[in-house]
């Protein structure tokens, strides 16, 4: 009987000794938020986090340049969007629907980079064992200037009854958020950069310390306050440019000292010599090898493979066609023959004679223009166009590529990746939209030299060559382009519009100078909203008659196709949200 | 070896001694079945309590009279009587009891006997296993009512859950998880489908649960069985796509659509230009596919003695896919042993298995679409193979041919198994039993890439990626279990606790190299990268049971079971399951004794709540900010990781009220014998209440988090009915059985807070539809003239301008429904187009015995269930220069086209306006494919002969010459028919994998991510044979 008892006491003691598991498990794959962001290092990562959402897909990674470069007539889509990559077509199509790819992405990453910004701005406040106010200030001005940003494209690109959050979900309804009635947003905008340029220091400050080169400076701010102004019609539909505050702006921006045109028109858009005296505000990208191709928000890859890729696409969307098939881009949107013609010939009236813009070779691959690197053998490894698209060919002139913020030479394995960063704004940039603000404002003799500093630099002469251009006029000697008044005393017609007028001069400025740099769409928008032009009610015919211009039957219908569609995807989920004009 | 079971000692005793007898009867037992010796037979001297058991050899030796009757008795065998007589010699053979009612079935932490079972258990034998070569789920598929299988998907009892997990539970062998065993290995498979049965494992019984019990040693002689067998499968359906010429007038037609007569040529690739002289006429597929062959051997050996028994073997199998350049093998060894002593009984199995799968690259969504005019291979080239995808074709599609060749994929894995246990008969009616088990898996993938130039694809480096993963589940169980009868009243009671864990750590490297001969991670380091990752999975429970029947008439049961899971905030933590069931055998009642045809009968009915805590991830309650690898690129060294900056990100944002889905179980059974157990009826009806379900919410894109929520909502119906029928008989030699089985299953959203949706916005899901359900357009055929077209209007009924609902289109371009009539085609059009969840599926089973010969026959179906066939976007598109399927021959053409292509060639396209499939055109002006709507939707209703198998067993009279027990020789074929109306290939739609975000919300959608020939069904031809010595 005693053995018994023992059994039956070790069986008890076994079923109910409360031998249990542990049952609260730390993440071991993650922090948490409770315990991360205490620290100053971890604070500056924090805004870090709010700048890496641009470097990504559905930032200028690859989606923004479509975004902002699709729709106007300067670009179309190619056949190889048209076999492989159908969001593309239909952006430069103005066929696009709410389901389409890039502006799902990009307007996921943007709320993305809104998140991160309410969060940081709320951890900053919360980091009282951080007691360095000048870095926490400098912060709050760069978390301040990206949340402006934020909603500074999507208003440009879905309109401005869009959701607007300055703090981060702290219910459940909060995930679900109304749209902004209208007229409020453009407001927001400019308030929070007006609080970035009180917080930030001067870039010259900023840069004392080269670690922090590339961000976001009281420059960045004041510049696209400025712009934020002129782009008032757009942000606030309804409403009319304020070029009072935004000449005001440039003005101080101009005075401040803190920017000069580069040497080089090239120096621009390439690897070397980035965030250079002429940038204002770039997204910062580095080719890096180790990252992993895919490096969109919304996958699952942030929580497995590899690193963020930290390159930008666009060589691989846009740079060169691949005619001879060794290239390796897809190629998918390509420059309209309509942007070759803007670029001033040696005789306007003669399309034949030989383009005397240099910034044309610089911009985009086509007839008469630079070598490129085919890589394949070393033998011929440069060549000029002729050679991938031969003068024979129906698609010569046709296929065109974009050199513009890509490589000179096709993209190699791994990560189709190029490490060129987007210049956002530039000091030319700025140039000219203080010219606009002058001119609108009657004082148009104000305006000329700096429209002229922009093309005299246009004509130095290149000191950076390679074999892609050292053939070309522009590398053996100055260029020829004429002073904007001597423009204006020639006249000529180009794209079928006679540049006799200050105004025009400037429209065909940017046209050219800021080719493939996001504004040109948004620029004929703002012109069409403009009351003083003379030209506004034709300044989106180009747009209208784009289809015709390429044999296409596409057409383009300002109520509709001025913004972009609220994706599909937030209208199905966010039963508070509502469509747009576009929907 | 002990002659006599010690059990039956006494008896034999009891005859030596106590009874004076005539003379001396001898004889063997043997099996109707298969000839061997059956030990263990009580041979009864009827009215007497006079009696004996065979020995090992089937033997028997008894004192009786001339007069006196013999009764054989054995489980699970028909009891046979026999008159002594004069012989002093009876050999006899005895017949299985096709009832089975005293058949042990496992119920999870015990075994009951069927007879008494009062709850929804589906039982496979091991014979039903291995009717053909193939997996486990292979046989289940069919065989099993309630339970349904869409390409290697196992569905019990409908969809249980929105996206949370709805795979059932595998128990093998006691051990939760457990890895499931070679199937020559199979003793038994059972089905758990109602909370009655399943609620014992709470937890993750919501979805049912599969117990797997492997085979066991049995004492008597040792015996040496072996089974081994081979075929060769193709897939049973490739696509018909266009050939050269075919193809090139497409793409001349494509472009001549688009830009107009004047306009098109410039722009048509420049391989398409000269239809009629083509590069090639390539068949991709045939590049792709080739005959399997496959071939598989088992060996084992078992035996016992009263005190141990014992079983053990080897295992290996190889094959080449169906996918050139494909292949693997697998070895493996188990053991298990019992050991009795006593009071004490020990246990161990012991399982593992080595895996090795290789595949090349490549994928066959996009070879599907290469263009036929272009060569496969190219001598000239440096890796033999064509540069695809150029400007001269007008697409981007790399050679997929050369990336099934080049790249190579390999994985490897080990898996141990391992369970100890240890049962105390306390008394005799109350036993302790204490078990361990240990699960280990190791695997490697290995991931290389050569140097190569494919055009759109250049590798300048080698690349080798390699990730290893580890998983460690370890599992303790004590359990207390009291069976005890008093007078009519039998008593199973059960008190129990399990502790788990399972815990997984993954680390992976990836490099480059230009030295592409070696192919170890040290010679990769260019470019280098580590990445890992690791998850633990803890869970504690309690639960008791009783089970109680009165005159073995009145059954029932009570479950409770307290869970304590991991993966949930504390205070989230327990959730309690109760269940209970009930059972009537009506035929035990006296009144029904005189009903002869009805040999027996039984209600059931259950009630129960069972938990779900598998949302997916494992620490969702967390907030947690990823550090690693994130950066932004700052400072002035932007060609280096110098400028990398760490930029943390929010990843997962915390749930922290996630708690438990229940799912609440109501149902009924009937079973019934007649005719002498001829035929045999289950019929079930279930309804079940899934509430509080765990939903991963997809949350606005403005929300500000791109991760999923888990949250706990809604509530979701599904119920059913399921009947199984078996008729059996036996003419002389000839046995025969058919067996049917037919569910119906109906499921609803009763309520659901925010709609949920496919990543494609395929299809929806909210309150009051179905689970999945396809949301899109509705059309109306295709215009087919300038005029349908243009009538197609819209007055605004305040301005009364007229304008055209469809401005984009043209003849040939599909018509799109203005369902909320306000002129534009547009979200609002949308509508349920169509449903994934068959309303009935069916399953039949022939079984034909003749002498040494059997035969047996499988068919499958699915009926009222519909296909969204994405495939159409990518091979009917009509919008793109890539290949096309021959039925786009009959693309809509409004008039006759004359066209001389840029290469100079006359083509003449006639006008064929009599079709329903749209024109071809560049871009798609008018969204014919990137508009979900019910042009995609066919039907997938299906009947399949998943298999036909044909034996012979050689008699035992020829055999024991060999000194063989039994030999058989098989032959048969799996999927040899498929009648379906559905267009593409295969009508059991692979979805997404539930981890990758598929769960039931994409299910029925072909095409729907980049497609892997994996799931498609092969034909398969097979040889094998059975031998046991």
């Amino acid at each position: 009987m005693k053995k018994y008892i023992y059994i039956t006491l070790l069986t008890c003691g076994g079923l109910f000794s409360g031998c249990q598991p542990n049952l609260d498990l730390g993440n071991p794959n993650a922090l948490t938020t409770s315990t991360y962001y205490k620290t100053a290092d971890e604070l500056i990562g924090g805004v870090n986090g709010a700048y890496n959402i641009m470097q990504r897909t559905g930032g200028w990674g690859m989606d923004m340049p479509y975004m902002l470069n699709a729709k106007g007539d300067d670009y179309t889509f190619t056949f190889k969007a048209s076999a492989g990559f159908k969001d593309v077509t239909s952006l430069c199509s103005y066929t696009i629907m709410a389901d389409n790819g890039f502006s799902h992405d990009s307007y996921l990453a943007w709320y993305v980079q809104e998140y991160a910004c309410n969060l940081i701005l709320e951890k900053i406040d919360q980091a009282t064992m951080v007691n360095n106010d000048t870095l926490k200030n400098r912060l709050r001005g760069e978390a301040y200037f990206l949340r402006g940003l934020t909603h500074f494209y999507l208003t440009a690109c879905f309109g401005e009854e869009i959701p607007y959050k300055d703090h981060t979900p702290k219910t459940n309804e909060d995930f679900y958020p109304s749209p902004l009635p209208k007229g409020q947003m453009y407001q927001k905008i400019v308030d929070d950069f007006v609080r970035a340029i009180k917080l930030l220091p001067l870039r010259s400050d900023m840069y004392k310390d080269p670690t922090n080169i590339g961000r976001a400076t009281q420059g960045s701010a004041r510049a696209f306050l400025a712009k934020t102004y002129l782009m008032k019609p757009i942000l606030q539909q309804g409403s009319l440019a304020d070029w009072v505050s935004a000449a005001a702006q440039l003005d101080t921006l101009i005075n401040s000292n803190q920017y000069s045109l580069t040497q080089n028109f090239r120096d621009n858009h390439t690897e070397t010599n980035e965030n250079n005296q002429e940038s204002v505000f770039e997204v910062q990208f580095y080719n890096n090898l180790n990252g992993s191709l895919n490096n969109s928000v919304n996958e699952d890859f942030i929580l497995s493979w590899g690193q963020s890729d930290q390159s930008t696409w666009r060589q691989i969307n846009i740079g060169m066609m691949d005619a001879s098939g060794t290239n390796s881009t897809w190629w998918n949107m390509s420059p309209t023959p309509r942007a070759v013609n803007e670029f001033e010939r040696a005789d306007n009236t003669n399309p034949a004679s030989s383009i005397i813009d240099p910034r044309y070779s610089m911009s985009i691959w086509g007839p008469g223009g630079a070598s490129f690197d085919v890589r394949a053998d070393a033998a011929s490894r440069w060549r000029p166009y002729e050679q991938i698209v031969p003068v024979s060919s129906p698609n010569y002139g046709i296929y065109l590529g974009t050199r513009k913020f890509c490589a000179d030479k096709a993209s190699a394995d791994p990560g189709y990746g190029d490490g060129i960063n987007d210049r956002l704004i530039r000091y030319s940039d700025v140039l000219l939209m203080y010219a606009e603000c002058l001119v609108e404002l009657n004082r148009p003799n104000e305006a000329i030299p700096f429209i002229d500093q922009v093309r005299s630099r246009a004509n130095n002469q290149l000191t950076l060559t390679t074999p892609a251009d050292n053939f070309l006029f522009y590398a053996k000697a100055p260029g020829t382009l004429p002073t904007v008044e001597n423009l204006i005393i020639a006249a000529p017609t180009i794209n079928g519009t006679q540049i006799n007028t200050l105004r025009r001069a400037i429209k065909h400025e940017r046209y050219v100078e800021l080719f493939s740099e996001g504004w040109h769409y948004f620029d004929l928008l703002r012109w069409y909203y403009n009351p003083n032009d003379p030209d506004a009610s034709t300044t989106l015919d180009v747009l209208i008659n784009k289809g015709k211009a390429e044999n296409n039957t596409f057409s383009f219908n300002l109520a509709k196709d001025e913004y972009l569609p609220i994706p599909a995807t937030e209208l199905q989920r966010n039963k508070n949200m509502h469509g747009n004009s576009a929907n | 070896m002990k002659k006599i079971t010690t059990l039956f000692v006494f008896l034999c005793l009891g005859i030596f001694t106590l009874l004076a007898q005539n003379k001396t009867v001898n004889g063997t037992v043997t099996s109707i079945t298969d000839n061997l010796p059956l030990p263990g037979v009580t041979v009864m001297i009827k009215g007497s309590k006079v009696g004996t058991v065979t020995d090992l050899e089937g033997k028997f030796q008894i004192n009786a009279s001339p007069t006196d009757v013999l009764v054989f008795t054995s489980i699970g065998m028909k009891t046979e009587k026999r008159t002594v007589g004069k012989s002093t010699i009876i050999n006899i053979s005895l017949t299985e009891d096709v009832t089975q009612l005293n058949e042990v079935v496992a119920i999870g932490y015990g075994t009951t006997k069927k007879a008494d079972l009062t709850s929804a258990i589906s039982t496979l034998s091991a014979k039903d296993v291995l009717k053909m070569p193939g997996s486990v789920t292979d046989a289940l598929q069919g065989s099993v009512a309630g339970v349904q299988i869409t390409a290697g998907t196992i569905r019990i009892r409908g969809v249980g859950s929105i996206t949370g997990g709805t795979d059932p539970l595998w128990v093998v062998d006691g051990l939760i998880g457990g890895s499931v065993p070679n199937e020559n290995e199979i003793e038994t498979i059972q089905v758990l489908k109602d909370a009655a049965s399943c609620a014992i494992y709470g937890v993750r019984g919501s979805n049912g649960v599969i117990i797997v019990t492997t085979k066991q040693g049995v004492k008597g002689k040792l015996v040496v069985e072996y089974n081994g067998n081979m075929g060769t499968g193709y897939p049973w359906k490739t696509l018909s796509m266009m050939n050269a010429s075919d193809y090139g007038n497409y793409v001349n037609e494509l472009f001549y659509n688009y830009y107009g007569a004047a306009n098109y040529a410039k722009y048509v690739p420049l391989h398409d230009q000269e239809p009629t002289k083509p590069l090639a006429n390539s068949n991709w597929q045939d590049a792709w596919f080739q005959h399997s062959v496959y071939q598989k051997h088992n060996i084992s050996v078992s035996g016992g003695n009263d005190n141990l028994t014992f079983r053990g073997g080897l295992t290996y199998s190889d094959y080449t896919g169906v996918v050139r350049e494909s292949g693997g093998d697998s070895k493996g060894a188990y053991a298990n042993a019992q050991l009795k002593k006593g009071i004490f009984t020990f246990g161990m199995n012991f399982n593992t298995v080595q895996n090795y799968n290789y595949s090349g690259g490549g994928g066959y969504t996009n070879l599907l679409t290469e263009p036929s005019n272009i060569p496969i291979y190219d001598k000239t080239s440096s890796t033999g193979y064509n540069i695809t995808g150029t400007a001269d074709d007008g697409n981007d599609m790399i050679n997929q041919i050369a990336l099934l060749y080049l790249d190579k994929n390999q994985s490897q894995d080990v898996g141990v198994k391992g369970t100890a246990w240890s049962e105390v008969a306390i008394l005799p009616y109350l036993k302790y039993k204490i078990s361990y088990g240990y699960d280990l898996d190791e695997s490697t993938d290995y991931g290389f890439s050569p140097m190569y130039d494919l055009g759109k694809s250049v590798n300048l480096t080698a690349y080798l990626s390699e990730d290893s993963y580890r998983t460690d589940h370890y599992t303790v169980e004590n359990t207390l279990t009291l069976d005890k009868t008093i007078n009519k009243h039998h008593i199973t009671a059960l008190l129990g606790t399990t502790y788990e864990t399972t815990s997984q750590r993954q680390f992976g490297a990836k490099g480059q190299s230009l030295n592409e001969d070696l192919t170890t991670m040290s010679n990769y380091q260019l470019s280098p990268g580590v990445n890992g990752s690791a998850y633990q999975d803890n869970l504690f429970s309690y639960l008791g049971r009783v089970m109680y029947s009165y005159k073995d008439r009145y059954l029932l049961t009570a479950n409770v079971r307290v869970d304590k899971t991991s993966r949930f905030a504390p205070g989230k933590q327990t959730g309690v399951f109760p269940s209970f069931s009930a059972g009537w055998r009506i035929s035990e009642e006296d009144f029904m004794k005189d009903i002869t045809w009805i040999s027996n009968l039984k209600l059931r009915a259950t009630l129960g709540w069972m938990g779900n805590d598998n949302i997916g991830g494992y620490y969702d309650y967390q907030s947690s900010v990823n550090t690693a690898n994130e950066y932004y690129t700052l400072g002035p060294n932007q060609n280096s990781d110098a400028s990398n900056a760490p930029a943390p990100l929010v990843t997962t944002i915390a749930s922290p009220d996630l708690t438990w889905e229940t799912t609440r179980d109501a149902g009924f059974g009937i079973d019934a014998d007649f005719f002498k157990n001829r035929l045999n009826v289950i019929f079930d009806y279930y309804n079940r209440m899934t509430s509080n379900m765990l939903l991963q919410e997809n949350l606005p894109l403005s929300s500000g988090t791109t991760q999923p929520l888990a949250v706990n909502t809604g509530l979701l119906n599904n119920q059913g009915v399921e009947l199984t029928i078996t008729y059996r008989d036996k003419i002389g030699d000839f046995s025969y059985s058919v067996s049917p089985n037919v569910s119906f299953n109906k499921n609803r959203v009763i309520n659901i807070p925010l709609p949920q949706s496919s990543g494609n916005n395929i299809t929806l899901t909210q309150t009051g539809s179905q689970v999945g359900e396809f949301y899109g357009y509705k059309t109306e055929g295709i215009f087919k003239s300038w005029a349908e077209v243009n009538s197609y209007t819209y007055k605004n009924p305040t301005t009364g301008v007229v304008s055209l609902i469809q401005p984009n289109a043209a003849p040939g371009d599909i018509k799109f429904k203005d369902l909320n009539n306000d002129g534009s085609i547009d979200d609002g059009d949308k509508t349920f187009i169509g449903s994934p969840i068959p309303t009935a599926s069916f399953g039949i089973n022939f079984n034909l015995e003749y002498k040494g010969f059997d035969f047996s026959m499988m068919w499958q179906g699915d009926y009222g269930n519909q296909i969204y066939n994405n495939g159409k976007t990518l091979v009917m598109s009509g919008f793109n220069a890539t290949n096309q399927m021959t039925d786009m021959l009959d693309r809509f053409r409004l008039t006759d086209i004359t066209l001389t292509t840029p290469g100079g060639v006359q083509i003449f396209l006639p006008a064929n306006t009599n079709t329903e499939i749209p024109r071809a055109v560049l871009n798609d002006p008018n969204g014919n494919m990137n508009k979900v709507s019910d042009y995609f939707i066919e039907d997938g209703s299906y009947l399949r002969c998943k298999r036909i198998t044909l034996g012979y067993t050689l008699p035992s009279k020829f055999s024991k010459k060999m000194y063989i027990d039994k030999f058989r020789v098989y032959a048969g074929t799996k999927n040899p028919f498929t009648f379906t109306k559905y267009s593409f290939f295969d009508p059991e739609v692979l979805g997404m994998p539930y981890e990758s975000g598929g769960a039931n919300l994409n299910r029925g959608i072909d095409f729907e991510q980049g497609w892997s020939t994996a799931s498609i069904a092969t034909r398969e031809f097979f040889v094998g044979v059975e031998l046991a010595f």
